[in-house]
């Protein structure tokens, strides 16, 4: 008996700071301010989207207003590596607040920190062009900014996109159709990689939408980045959402150590 | 015999007339481009504009169309197309129109002359390569080179009519998609032979019944109406302006990083552009040159 507690007792040790790195976090959704969707439509997808987070018993905060912006950087800021997997969802704008404007902070800006840490945090994007920003606020050099690759870009308008089989796994909502501002597979670079394709194009250089991880960092989520589409984004966003909590991330954050020892309690 | 003959001509110019007119309907492609072009060049900017006569032409997008579209299109929805219907005739007086977008060196050439400050000019490579369209993401911007060189931005009655002439095709060279035609996305650069841009001018293949070039593709194009969605309904048929006010301007024609859909003569985008990269060319009155 002994012997077994000498054996448990340094694997339980071992199993918590692993538990720890892999939590579910939290979720919020800024609609605040929006490119090629109206703020309408983005407000409808957005309610869709919390109201199956809730469902899921995924926590998670609606910002509506554009007055919203500094709650959404003070959030972001205190959930950056705190162990949890957060998740951002944007619907085509990507606030000052969060990443400088004119591209004035290339690195180490909010946004930026919040995905280069080891939790896995997530900024998904809807609809116009990932951090392209309002008004032309970043252009091109957001995306490429943020993921430190000097050409990426997200042109290629009408590209039709065909479901994947991981993509109906995924995502049950998604369907075939065609993005505006897909993602282009074949201009990663570094340590970013695909971690789930859920549609893409026939010759495989182009998806949307697609979770892209920088190496065990964080991850980008373009997903459904088209112009007017009616396309489920809502239901979408969430299904990817839970998919990512529920699948990257099994262990629920509060049950971590009770679990953990539950788990020791059983086996011996 | 010689009346054999008569016959074989009479019947032989009767049918010339309505096969080609079959062939239009039917959706071959109807290039063709006014076989001597009218042309005139511009002191300031040193560029040149082709002639659009006065008269008639379909604007918009018909019932018909939808129908072309829809398998053309298959994944768009319908609604989309909304904003460009009904299609209606609609007069416009003559005029010119550059045969070529605005360049950088032209636009350098703007802002040296005149100390302008743009407020959103991509002044760095690879978009401000000489012969390479000027992308002026502020409306404003555009409407500032027009006036200085004399001239203004085309109504989008004018900008529609020189892109796809009288008959109402769907680009500018005709109702067949061919992507050797236009500066646009073919995901690679391999089919066009561009990544990005063109420089411009550089489809004469895909020339509009007037002349115009790279009125599909290359860069999307201001034009002088402010936007609103339903301006059609209740749009005069006489020089059409566009509404006293609106959801920022109209964009017209697509862009590199377009194909299909975005390039159609019809197409029509406003509200806020977000990432459309865009540029422009200028238009005058033909009653100013004379």
């Amino acid at each position: 008996m002994r012997k077994c507690l000498l054996l448990i007792i340094p694997i339980a040790l071992l199993a918590m700071p692993l538990t720890l790195t892999f939590g579910a976090g939290e979720v919020v959704i800024y609609t605040g301010t929006t490119q090629w969707i109206e703020k309408g439509a983005a407000d409808e997808q957005a309610q869709i989207c919390v109201d199956l987070l809730n469902d899921a018993g995924i926590k998670n905060t609606l910002y509506e207003s554009d007055g919203d912006m500094d709650a959404l950087a003070e959030w972001m800021e205190g959930v950056t590596d705190d162990k949890g997997l957060d998740i951002c969802i944007l619907y085509g704008d990507f606030p000052p607040t969060i990443y400088p404007q004119g591209n004035a902070a290339p690195d180490g800006s909010i946004a930026e920190t919040f995905i280069e840490t080891t939790d896995g945090d997530a900024i998904m994007n809807h609809a116009d062009w990932m951090f392209w920003g309002l008004g032309n606020r970043n252009a091109e050099g957001g995306i490429r900014n943020m993921m430190d690759i000097p050409g990426m870009v997200m042109w290629d308008d009408n590209t039709p996109m065909v479901v994947t089989e991981q993509g109906k796994e995924i995502a049950p909502s998604l369907t075939d159709f065609q993005s505006d501002r897909p993602f282009h597979i074949d201009l990663l670079e570094g340590n970013w990689e695909v971690e789930a394709s859920l549609a893409q194009n026939d010759a495989g250089t182009r998806a949307d939408p697609i979770i892209v991880r920088d190496g065990d960092l964080g991850r980008l989520i373009p997903a459904l980045q088209n112009n007017g589409g009616n396309e489920p984004k809502g239901a979408v966003a969430a299904e990817i959402v839970i998919w990512l909590m529920n699948t990257v991330t099994p262990v629920e954050p509060e049950g971590k150590l009770s679990t953990t020892w539950g788990n020791l309690k059983t086996i011996k | 015999m010689l009346m054999k003959h008569n016959r074989f001509c009479f019947i032989l110019i009767l049918t010339i007339p309505l096969l080609l007119a079959s062939a239009c309907r039917e959706g071959m492609d109807t290039h063709s481009v006014e076989p001597s072009l009218n042309t005139i060049t511009t002191q300031k900017d040193s560029a040149v504009m082709v002639f659009v006569p006065a008269g008639d032409f379909l604007m918009g997008t018909s019932d018909a169309d939808i129908e072309i579209y829809k398998e053309i299109f298959p994944l768009r929805n319908i609604s989309r197309f909304d904003n460009e219907r009904p299609q209606r005739t609609v007069y416009v007086d003559a005029f010119y129109i550059d045969q070529l977008e605005v360049t950088n060196q032209q636009y350098k050439q703007f802002l040296t002359e005149t100390g302008y400050e743009p407020k959103q000019y991509l002044d760095y490579p690879p978009h401000n390569i000489d012969d390479q369209p000027a992308v002026v993401l502020e409306w404003s911007d555009a409407a500032a080179y027009a006036e200085w060189a004399g001239k203004r931005l085309p109504t989008e009655a004018e900008w529609e009519k020189a892109a796809r002439g009288t008959d109402g095709r769907i680009w500018p060279w005709g109702n067949v998609w061919d992507p050797t035609k236009l500066s646009g996305n073919d995901g690679t650069g391999l089919i066009d032979g561009y990544k990005l841009t063109a420089p411009v001018g550089q489809f004469p293949q895909g020339a509009s019944p007037y002349g115009a070039l790279d009125m599909a593709g290359n860069l999307w194009e201001w034009v002088a109406d402010w936007y609103k969605e339903d301006y059609y309904d209740s749009a005069p048929y006489m020089n059409p302006k566009g509404p006293e006010t609106g959801d920022g301007h109209v964009l017209k024609g697509g862009s590199w990083a377009e194909n299909l859909d975005f390039t159609r003569c019809a197409n029509r985008f406003g509200g806020n552009p977000g990432s459309l990269i865009r540029g422009f060319r200028c238009a005058m009155d033909a009653s100013k040159q004379k």
